[in-house]
């Protein structure tokens, strides 16, 4: 269960079947493994910000993911699940992959847009997740592309101002909702968790009744299967919507 | 032929007799000084007048009182004098027994001191003519000071303090040996008349002193050391690192020079540097404390007499003078033997482009590890930092004093940060140039303070100036985002120490980009993905792209700011309560022009406690910083009666701070 595709799933989202099988997996996991290597190592050193262009913090990298609908999730590979899109190093850097991307709120199907870090890893086991945790925020349908682009920007404008902590931030397109969620470091640290919520409700301009839930990568990883539709169905009827005006 | 016979006779003589009136005035002070408790001293004190100049010194004073000058007190100490009781009796009692002080003092009168006493007095009619005649060579290399210091376990009897030039030899000599007898051995030729340490300051001799004030000036040491707290357990039952800190604003001299109207009432002898200085020095040396944070520290005086001196008596000095052309700074000096050094940093308070910040004043913070005596084992103790500063004096500018104590704030938070996020014990003492219960005072106890709309003037209640038409009033926010210093004080950089500047990029700054051109070009190898990566950016018809190279440049660091109101979160208290509950009147530590006030602090890191009356107002308790004692402050009316300050006794226009501290010691 604890392998990668579990990982790039949004638990709570889970409409789909959690029993992958685990060969196919492992497969597409060498496959994606011995990509990252060969890309990583040309990327570092091509992705620097132009010669007058505003440099970030970190570069950072842009990847897709979507669940084909109707084809069962076990015969899917990895490589067809995520995609990197691209990664950037500067402000003009990061509006030009962004302006060439659809809205998240455009996308069709059960999609997710990750932005994180260039060399973490959208998934619990990167070494920079094992430990961290993310809040999750949940969104009525029509408001996630603001949300997306206030919270990505939050992020590549440092924010958070928690150190070293954020490691990305998803948004996920499902059927009755969207969610977006950023994930950071140590899930234990209570001090910058506080202090991502915070930023958080600024940033997103959320009304403070807003309800953000804490998860950490641990809890996901152990209950893959509390997530079914009956949940995600009773999360519907009892989870407060978010009012974005 | 005659007259320069008599002149080689009454050269000697005359010196004698200068030498002799200086060592009369030292003596007078050193009464005093032995008089007053020290705040460790348990066993005698000693005036370890062994040496013969102590002797011609006494014999001096002796023939001073037998001038009939009675009605001022003497208490030659003689020895074993200042025990805890007996520093705290009153001056009354003193005064009710002058009989037995004297039969105490005469039994060390020697045949020969008394004899010299006489000579002296013969030639006391030529004096004038001589010193008219032939001025006196003046002393340039050292010129010494003699300093009592305690007894007791961990002090030497007495050292006589080589000042300037040192002559370290005389250093090293068995100090009880060496009390008194002052600077070099006698030079030939002129045997009669030993060298004196103040020869140089000859001209300086202050005026004939009618007013006593070593006995007006008293001040207790008020030891709480074993008073029960509040638990009614006795305070440090267990082991404690205790050590003594002082903080003190010794005047410079070009300051006091730039603003003699001040010290109009001061006779100009008394103003003379070398004179102030041994009598600093003598304070100094009395005290003995662990810490000493000394403002108002001129820079040449510091280089060619305090650091040395202080180096010789054990201490290792810092020093930031301040900005600009300032001759004067901050010193904070600690014994190497009680303290390591853990960092030093100096804080300049000026911002080049900040109205706000343009002045020239500096702080200076310290961590120390304290160093625990081996015989208390495997122990660990937490580190201390001491931060000392001199605050803007200018009382209309309270903005200014706010944003200055910010920065010093925001560098204690950063040095006395432990690495749970928590803080190490904290001193933070200094002239503050504000009063008690003023808006300045009330942010550092509090930790909070509301400010928008104060006039400026306010913040540190030195002078009311509500009766003029324009006041500067504060607004919000206080200080420029561009400071990197958050409204709770803290650097912003202190948030993620790892990377100094980060580039941090507000919404607004990086949607400016959204439209330039780079962005508007499709990625070189972005692969398309029907309904993912096939969007086009549209630039608005209205983007200008000229904007863009204007503001971007210097990203202004963005971070929450509080609306009209600063705070901090290190929990400090003050030593002094401002107050002297036995006279009903304030305490003072400067009175400019006469009028008293209170500007000086040690505070310290201390426990809030539940506010039952739920006022803004905190309550503290003793934390791992325990406050064991303080030397007791004076009120206005006992400066008065000492001709204010500086007075011939204490030689700044400040008293000094002293406070004893405990600190919880650990075993490991």
């Amino acid at each position: 269960m604890n392998n990668k595709f579990d990982a790039l799933k949004d638990d709570d989202s889970g409409d789909h079947d959690q029993n992958e099988e685990n060969s196919t997996q492992k497969d597409g996991e060498k496959e994606k493994t011995e990509r990252d290597k060969s890309q990583s190592s040309s990327k570092r050193k091509a992705v620097v910000p132009g010669p007058a262009e505003h440099p970030l913090q970190y570069n950072y990298t842009f990847w897709y993911s979507r669940r084909t609908p109707g084809r069962p999730t076990s015969s899917q590979s990895y490589e067809q699940n995520i995609k990197q899109i691209g990664t950037f190093a500067s402000v003009e850097q990061f509006w030009r992959f962004y302006s060439h991307m659809v809205r998240p709120g455009d996308l069709t199907g059960h999609s997710d847009f990750h932005l994180f870090k260039e060399g973490i890893k959208p998934m619990w086991e990167d070494d920079a997740n094992k430990n961290g945790g993310k809040w999750i925020i949940r969104l009525r349908k029509g408001l996630a592309s603001r949300c997306w682009e206030n919270l990505i920007l939050a992020m590549l404008g440092e924010q958070f101002m928690v150190g070293e902590e954020i490691c990305g931030a998803v948004v996920s397109v499902r059927f009755q909702e969207d969610i977006i969620s950023i994930w950071n470091k140590t899930a234990s640290d209570q001090a910058t968790t506080a202090r991502i919520r915070d930023t958080l409700r600024r940033v997103l301009n959320l009304p403070p009744n807003t309800i953000m839930e804490y998860k950490t990568h641990t809890d996901s990883i152990k209950m893959p299967g509390r997530l079914g539709p009956q949940r995600l169905l009773f999360q519907n009827l009892w989870k407060p919507r978010l009012n974005v005006p | 032929m005659i007259a320069s016979c008599l002149c080689y006779l009454l050269l000697p003589a005359a010196r004698l007799f200068r030498a002799l009136s200086d060592a009369f005035f030292t003596c007078r002070k050193n009464v005093l000084l032995a008089k007053s408790s020290s705040p460790q001293v348990e066993g005698n004190f000693a005036m370890a007048p062994r040496g013969p100049d102590q002797e011609e010194c006494e014999g001096l004073l002796q023939q001073w009182r037998e001038e009939g000058s009675g009605q001022v007190l003497l208490t030659v100490s003689d020895g074993p004098l200042v025990d805890k009781g007996l520093a705290q009796s009153s001056l009354a009692l003193l005064m009710d027994n002058p009989g037995e002080q004297d039969a105490a003092s005469e039994d060390k009168w020697s045949s020969r001191q008394l004899s010299d006493l006489r000579a002296a007095e013969n030639l006391e009619e030529s004096f004038p003519e001589v010193l008219g005649e032939e001025p006196l060579p003046e002393v340039e290399g050292p010129v010494w000071a003699a300093v009592p210091m305690q007894t007791g376990p961990q002090y030497v009897d007495s050292v006589v303090l080589p000042v300037g030039a040192l002559a370290t030899e005389q250093w090293e000599e068995d100090p009880a040996v060496v009390a008194w007898s002052i600077g070099p051995e006698p030079v030939p030729a002129q045997e009669e008349a030993p060298i004196w340490p103040f020869e140089g300051l000859g001209q300086l001799q202050p005026p004939p002193v009618e007013v006593p004030y070593h006995e007006i000036l008293w001040r207790e040491w008020e030891d709480f050391s074993t008073q029960p707290d509040a638990q009614g357990l006795e305070a440090g039952d267990g082991p404690q690192f205790q050590f003594t800190l002082m903080s003190y604003n010794i005047l410079a001299q070009d300051l006091m020079q730039q603003s003699s109207e001040l010290y109009l009432h001061c006779h100009p002898d008394i103003l003379n540097w070398n004179y102030r200085f041994a009598n600093l020095m003598q304070e100094f040396q009395h005290w003995d404390p662990d810490i000493l944070c000394l403002q108002e520290v001129q820079e040449d005086h510091y280089w060619e007499q305090l650091e040395p001196s202080l180096r010789m008596m054990g201490f290792t000095c810092f020093y930031k003078r301040r900005t600009g052309c300032k001759t004067d700074g901050c010193a904070v000096c600690y014994k190497p033997a009680r303290f390591r050094l853990l960092c030093a940093s100096p804080v300049e308070y000026l911002r080049p482009g900040l109205e706000l910040l343009n002045r020239d004043n500096v702080g200076l913070v310290l961590l120390l590890q304290p160093l625990v005596p081996e015989g208390l084992g495997q122990v660990s103790v937490a580190p201390l930092c001491v931060a000392n500063t001199h605050v803007l004096y200018n009382p209309r500018r309270g903005d200014v004093k706010l944003a200055q104590m910010a920065i010093l704030l925001a560098e204690v938070d950063k040095v006395a940060k432990l690495s749970d996020g928590s803080h190490c014990p904290i001193i933070l003492c200094g002239d503050l140039n504000s009063v008690p219960d003023s808006p300045l005072y009330n942010f550092i106890r509090d930790g909070e303070l509301q400010y928008h709309g104060m006039p400026a003037w306010k913040v540190s209640g030195q002078e009311d100036f509500s009766h003029q038409l324009y006041q500067r009033k504060l607004q919000a926010p206080l200080w420029p985002s561009s400071l990197g210093i958050t409204d709770c004080c803290q650097y912003v950089t202190s948030c993620h120490p790892k990377k100094q500047e980060r580039r941090k990029y507000s919404r607004d700054v990086l949607l400016r980009f959204r439209f330039c051109n780079t962005a508007c070009q499709r990625p070189i190898g972005l692969v398309l993905m029907e309904g993912v990566t096939d969007a086009k950016p549209e630039r608005p018809a209205g983007w200008a792209e000229s904007v863009l190279e204007e503001d971007t440049s210097e990203p202004e660091p963005d971070f929450p700011r509080t609306v009209g109101t600063i705070q901090h979160c290190l929990h400090l208290t003050s030593v002094y309560t401002h107050f002297l509950p036995q006279h009903g009147r304030p305490e003072i530590t400067t009175m400019p022009l006469g009028l008293g006030m209170t500007v000086d602090y040690i505070f310290f890191s201390a426990e809030s406690r539940e506010n039952g009356n739920r006022t803004d107002r905190r309550l503290y308790q003793d934390g791992t910083l325990k406050l064991l004692g303080r030397l007791s402050l004076l009120s206005e009316e006992i400066l008065w009666a000492a001709n204010g300050l500086p007075n011939p006794f204490c030689s700044s226009d400040h008293l000094c701070l002293l406070a004893s501290f405990g600190m919880e010691v650990t075993a490991l």
